[in-house]
């Protein structure tokens, strides 16, 4: 017999999703076989490789560990919600300028958590974005081009801030 | 064959610049599909029964009450697949779902397709085996000194042969003990690399879909989607003709997805069974039994050289732990010996190679294939000859460099060779001259070399034909497709096509398509294996691309009334060359051509040398079209007190022959330098014996107990290219992709001798490795900073040799 | 074996601590008490642990948040490793705690796992997470103690039939700091000091913790003793993040000019529990802070120490550790 199913309601990208799953499913699994949003990966599916990190009230949270009960009421962004109608959100832009994914299966997670750390600060030193990267493992780029792709993201976010900020 | 010259950097427009990549931005935001992101209507999940036993015969399977099941759709086991399947033609040893007799923890057994993921968990409950248990071999050395008291891993091909033995390989160049014999310094040494696993994070995940009729299409995250074609066809016995292989993007494989594995066999079959689609996704864990990943060797080295530091005999013993079936290691056996005769030459050399099965998962080709092992031996052997005869370590390997356009002493034809440019890039940009031997005690530096094939001369299976080929077409719009059935794992060969298309066709990168990973429309690429891609994929893709611009330019000529030469095809326009105000848009000169010669396509191939190879058996192996160089040079610290390595920095620089996008190639360089790195600091694929608990379990089947290096551990990278220009490669380019891992490791370890004075021949140097280490150098007196060669350095940072400081 | 994804179970989600205590003296063993899930969802997975009935504490806000008290402070059990590691009262008084809680796992790990779960969770031992049958399994032998096991992780202190060691890095610290843990059940509450918490193998080899299946830690009150001390906390362990110690260290220290007054020093990943060297600390009481000190305490500290087949380096680990944080 198939698992019972219940109506679970995530906000997502914005967007309140209900979405029938098993109560035992994980956030990822709602998210990918429930909601159809691919972007976040099963690497390991046991909290040890990152790639299936999301936004979750504003913290990098891994959704394979998750338990889908424990989202409801909170507002998740996947890697498909970070760019907007402008465009690719400037870490989108300066992964694909850098070469920071390679395979880029672990990129929509590294994503999530170098947007959270670009939130904070847009300047961020070398060392902050070791930190903020430290749970999320890349296998194919020695991780030193991603680095260089989110300092770039936040120098422009900076300029685009100052921008912003003088035309007003 | 006659070759033009290569275009010089001058004349071309998009090679060799930094570019982004064709599917760079579909996987920054999420919309790139890998396997498991793939549903189809109506799809059922699979799961596999695994041996909980290392080795055992099954008595009989009773799969009714699983079938009873509501919602269980397929069930399987050996019976239903039992043709034998294995990459190298000659050593197919492997049953989809093993028929009477498993081999190791993890071997398949039966399988299921059920509505959904948790009903196929459940189901396996519901399968009975009845297996009955036979002694294990988890030793290698065991294996080899079986007699056959107990069942051998596998039938001997031979009456009386050890079925343990995979393979053995003796071959001599030269008179190797005479000339051992006359050396003037002779270094032995015992080294041990431990076993390690590719680790990519996307697991295996395949998707079997029979249309009822005869027609099977088979989804699956593969490197290799032609030699996946050919074994379906085969083991399922089925017409090739109605077999579709389809490769999504690939999430890493580094040669870990380089062969038919069991789980696509069984969506296959099982989709035949339950005329739906099948899926089955890896757990981690099966990846991690899934396996064929480096080979531990056990490797004894006697390495002589004369006074003045000339590489004189070299004489390699290595057994390799092959685990439970044959995968390459027909291929693995050889490599051992056959890459290691550049960058160095030598007057003689011996290898004697023995691989053995063990009741372990089955081990194989891992980025370096067969050669990272024997390069970290050799390499710290080098080193150590080196401060025997009181050289420079970079003095020595410059003493010894083979040269180009040589021979190998196992007679393997090099052609382009930057080997010396990489050792000069390194020792410069480390400051190699002022940290040698006079950093204080706990920080040292470590060089190290290496070489690796651009793809091999010989495919796996027998043939004459094209190792690599592509399909272009240009369309009235300006567009340009490119068929290619090369497979994209990371690498950047789907865009390696484009930029080619675009530099050849003039026309802006954007106006390139890619389509690919499909065997009904693409050529055959072999795929992904031995860094044949760019200088194979490469080389076909300018054939093709050539093909069409002529027609292009004569076309535009004929309008012209010039010569077809002098028309110009760059940057979304044709334009003459002795006149460049006179232009037209590059549709409009695809418009002329299609006029002129109809529509407009183009093939173009590769095929490799055949007759550069030793005229020996076992030549062939290893021969490859052009060989790329490497040098490392690693800084390390190292704290005496715990044990914990520190790598701060590594300086990379490769010969990659030319570089065609400098941005991929160094992510190349980077990556393959973080793998050296981590196998040479942490990762630890082990088994355990019957002593250890559960023989033949693995230690730690997870990505938290198999250790890969996360940012914190990752030292800088500083990537140093260097571009030999190959006389055969596209534009002259040559691999990148495996070659820069090779020195990471001796580098390494050589970095930390001058640390603290410690010899590190058995990997990791993980905290509990070093203790052991540095608690006998210890006791011997032998902790301390090593001496200069040649006496005291004229620098002020000058520390005393044998400076002991650590402060316990 | 080969599994991964969560077998079904039974989910309550109670909205008050009296609710949750209530459940959990009606489900018992076959209850799960589950906080951030960082280690519960691995057991779900594998199967290791199939609970009945998964209790979601989640709902529970009384157990979440660090308030200051007359003589303290007390932290929820549910309160975050993050916010631990960022609360600027921890961070000004109880350093210590907040670099134990930022040197835990990863940073997702660290934003959903909490104080509570860092500190009950489970053995890392491989040989139990596997699923063999060995005494903490409730079966009849120790795997990892045989004489050819693989235990380069296990205790060099305490073992009593089992050799499994405590990995949590924040109990190491909060026993430095002689915290207590609030404790209730149904009946009522208990308190208990942090350095009692830790369930030695000799006495109940089935329990990492005091916590009887009806038990729910509620709240860590760490008091204003040690407030002002000088503090030192190293970990070491084979990756810079995303790792279980393999000997880590945590001292608070208070002294006047050189002489040290008073000192707690304590050890993990070395035994089942935070192992506190008192004799350490009762040897450098009145010494002065110095290499010659350093040098005694790191000697004294492994002290009786026994080795398995694979662990022997924990003794000079954990000798310099200890030698490191007295020097300071």
């Amino acid at each position: 017999m198939p698992a019972v199913t219940q109506i679970v309601r995530l906000t997502v990208n914005g967007d309140l999703r209900e979405v029938g799953v098993p109560m035992h499913f994980t956030l990822l699994e709602a998210l990918r076989y429930g909601l159809g949003l691919t972007g976040s990966k099963q690497g390991c599916d046991k909290g040890d490789c990152g790639a299936c990190t999301v936004i979750l009230d504003g913290r990098p949270t891994l959704s394979c560990i998750t338990p889908v009960f424990e989202a409801e009421g909170h507002a998740i962004v996947t890697v498909e919600g970070l760019a907007d109608v402008e465009g690719p959100h400037p870490l989108q832009d300066a992964f694909d300028l850098h070469g920071a994914a390679q395979c880029g299966f672990c990129t929509p997670g590294i994503l999530c958590s170098a947007a959270v750390l670009l939130e904070k600060t847009t300047s961020p030193s070398r060392t902050e974005i070791k930190e903020a990267l430290s749970g999320n493992l890349c296998r194919c780029t020695g991780y030193s081009k991603i680095y260089d792709a989110v300092a770039s993201a936040g120098q422009r976010l900076q300029v685009e801030a100052q921008l912003g900020e003088s035309g007003r | 064959m006659i070759r033009k010259p290569h275009k010089d950097k001058s004349d071309l427009t998009l090679i060799g610049t930094p570019m982004r990549k064709i599917e760079g931005l579909d996987k920054a935001t999420g919309r790139a599909l890998f396997t498991d992101d793939i549903v189809l209507p109506g799809m059922l999940h699979g799961k596999i029964l695994r041996s909980p036993h290392p080795h055992a015969r099954i008595v009989a399977i009773d799969v009714s009450e699983a079938e009873a099941l509501e919602g269980v759709h397929a069930v399987i086991t050996g019976g239903d697949i039992p043709i034998k399947y294995g990459i190298i033609p000659w050593t197919a040893d492997e049953y989809p779902l093993c028929i009477d007799r498993v081999r190791y923890i993890g071997d398949a057994v039966a399988a299921v397709a059920a509505v959904d993921e948790d009903l196929a968990i459940r189901a396996l409950e519901f399968i009975h085996v009845e297996y009955e248990e036979l002694p294990a071999f988890l030793d290698p050395y065991e294996s080899l000194a079986a007699d056959g008291s107990t069942p051998y891993v596998h039938e001997p091909k031979k009456e009386g042969g050890n079925g343990n033995v995979t393979k053995q390989v003796c071959l001599e160049f030269g008179e190797v003990d005479d000339v051992m014999a006359g050396s003037d310094i002779v270094v032995e040494g015992e080294y041990f690399f431990e076993g390690s696993t590719h680790a990519a994070i996307e697991p295996h995940c395949a998707i079997g879909l029979w249309d009822g009729v005869g027609k099977l299409t088979v989804w699956s995250a593969t490197q290799v989607p032609h030699y996946l074609h050919r074994e379906l066809a085969r083991v399922l016995e089925l017409d090739p003709a109605r077999i579709r292989v389809i490769q999504p993007l690939v999430g890493g494989a580094f040669g870990g997805k380089s062969e038919p594995f069991d789980l696509e066999f069984c969506v296959a079959k099982l989709s035949m069974l339950a005329a739906r689609p099948v899926k089955i996704l890896y757990t981690r864990e099966e990846v991690f039994y899934a396996h064929r990943g480096r080979h531990p060797f056990h490797m004894n080295y006697r390495m002589g050289c004369t006074e003045e530091g000339k590489l004189t005999s070299v004489n390699a013993e290595i057994v390799l732990d092959g685990g439970a079936y044959a995968s390459f290691g027909l291929v693995t056996t050889y490599y051992a010996g056959q890459l290691l005769c550049a960058p160095y030459s030598m007057s003689a050399y011996r290898f004697d190679s023995t691989r053995v099965y063990t009741n372990k998962p089955a081990c194989g080709p891992k980025r370096g294939h067969g050669s990272v092992q024997p390069r970290f031996a050799f390499e710290v052997q080098i080193d150590k000859l080196a401060e025997r005869v009181d050289l420079d370590p970079f003095e020595f390997r410059r003493r010894n460099f083979i040269g180009s356009n040589t021979r190998t002493v196992n007679q393997l034809r090099i052609t382009s060779n930057g080997f010396l440019e990489c050792l000069e890039s390194v020792e410069r940009a480390s400051r190699w001259r002022r940290k040698f031997r006079q950093l204080p005690f706990g920080r040292g530096v470590g060089v190290a070399g290496s070489t690796y094939i651009s793809g091999t001369n010989y495919p796996i299976y027998p043939n004459d034909m094209p190792h690599s080929g592509v399909q272009m077409q240009v369309d009235r719009s300006g567009r340009v497709s490119v068929f290619s059935g090369a497979s994209e794992i990371g690498q950047g060969c789907d865009s390696m096509v484009a930029y080619i298309a675009a530099e050849e066709l003039g026309v802006p990168l954007e106006y390139v398509r890619v389509l690919r990973g499909d065997t009904d429309f693409t050529p055959v690429d072999l795929g992904a294996y031995s860094s044949r891609v760019t200088f194979m994929l490469g080389n076909a893709a300018i054939d093709a691309a050539t093909k069409l611009r002529e027609m292009v330019q004569q076309a535009v000529a004929g309008e012209w009334k010039i010569e077809a030469n002098e028309v110009l095809l760059a940057g979304g326009i044709a334009m003459w060359a002795s006149d460049t105000e006179r232009q037209m848009p590059i549709r409009e000169a695809f418009n002329l051509a299609e006029a002129r010669f109809g529509t407009l396509g183009a093939t173009g191939w590769y095929n490799t040398p055949k007759d550069v190879h030793g005229d020996y058996r076992g030549g062939t192996i290893g021969a490859s079209p052009a060989y790329s160089f490497t040098a490392h040079v690693a800084e390390v610290e190292v704290d005496v007190e715990t044990g914990v390595v520190e790598v701060e920095k590594i300086w990379v620089a490769h010969d990659c022959g030319r570089a065609l996008n400098p941005v991929l190639v160094e992510g190349q360089m980077e990556g393959s330098a973080y793998m050296g790195f981590g196998e040479a600091l942490m990762e630890e694929q082990i088994f355990k014996s019957p002593e250890q608990g559960r023989a033949g379990l693995h230690n730690a089947p997870s990505l938290l107990d198999y250790r890969i290096p996360t940012s914190l551990d990752t030292p800088e990278f500083e990537s140093l290219i260097v571009e030999s220009i190959d006389p055969e490669g596209p534009y002259g380019a040559k691999e990148a992709g495996e070659g820069p891992l090779h020195p990471s490791i001796p580098a390494i370890a050589n970095a930390i001798y001058d640390a603290i004075g410690v010899r590190m021949d058995k990997l990791p140097f993980s905290p509990p490795n070093m203790w052991r280490a540095i608690e006998e150098a210890r006791e011997v007196g032998a902790l301390g900073k090593p001496a200069f060669p040649g006496g005291l350095p004229v620098t002020p940072e000058a520390a005393p040799a044998r400076s002991m400081s650590s402060g316990s | 074996m080969m599994k991964d994804m969560i077998p079904g179970f039974e989910l309550i989600q109670p909205t008050s601590i009296e609710g949750a205590l209530n459940l959990l003296e009606e489900y018992g063993e076959n209850g799960w008490a589950l906080a951030g899930g960082m280690d519960s969802l691995g057991w779900f997975k594998n199967r290791g642990k199939r609970p009945e009935a998964v209790i979601d504490l989640e709902g529970l806000d009384a157990l979440k948040g660090i308030d200051e008290t007359a003589d303290g402070i007390e932290i929820g059990a549910l309160t975050t490793l993050t916010e631990i590691e960022l609360n600027p009262l921890i961070r000004e008084r109880f350093w210590l705690l907040a670099e134990a809680a930022s040197k835990v796992a990863s940073p997702q790990i660290r934003n959903a796992g909490t104080l509570g779960g860092n500190l009950c969770q489970d053995t890392r031992c491989w040989y139990y997470r596997y699923g063999v049958s060995c005494y903490r399994a409730g079966g009849n032998t120790c795997y990892a103690a045989a004489p050819e096991a693989l235990n380069r992780e296990h205790a060099i202190f305490g073992a009593s039939r089992c050799v499994a060691v405590s990995p949590s890095d924040t109990a190491t610290a909060l026993v430095a700091l002689d915290a207590e843990m609030v404790v209730r059940n149904s009946s009522g509450e208990r308190v208990i000091k942090a350095e009692n918490f830790f369930m030695e193998p000799a006495v109940d080899i089935m329990r990492m913790t005091v916590l009887d299946p009806e038990d729910l830690l509620i709240k860590v009150r760490i008091p204003n003793t040690w407030t002002g001390a000088d503090f030192y906390f190293e970990k070491v362990s084979d990756r810079g993040s995303w790792d279980f110690p393999l000997v880590s260290v945590a001292l608070a220290i208070k002294s006047t000019g050189d002489r040290i007054d008073d000192a707690r020093i304590v050890c993990g990943a070395v035994q089942c529990i935070p192992r506190r060297l008192r004799n350490v600390e009762a040897m450098i009481r009145g010494q002065g802070r110095d290499e010659d000190t350093a040098a005694q305490a790191g000697a004294m500290a492994i002290q009786g120490a026994k080795v398995l087949n694979y662990n022997h380096f924990k003794i000079p680990l954990m000798e310099n550790l200890v030698k490191r944080a007295v020097r300071g």
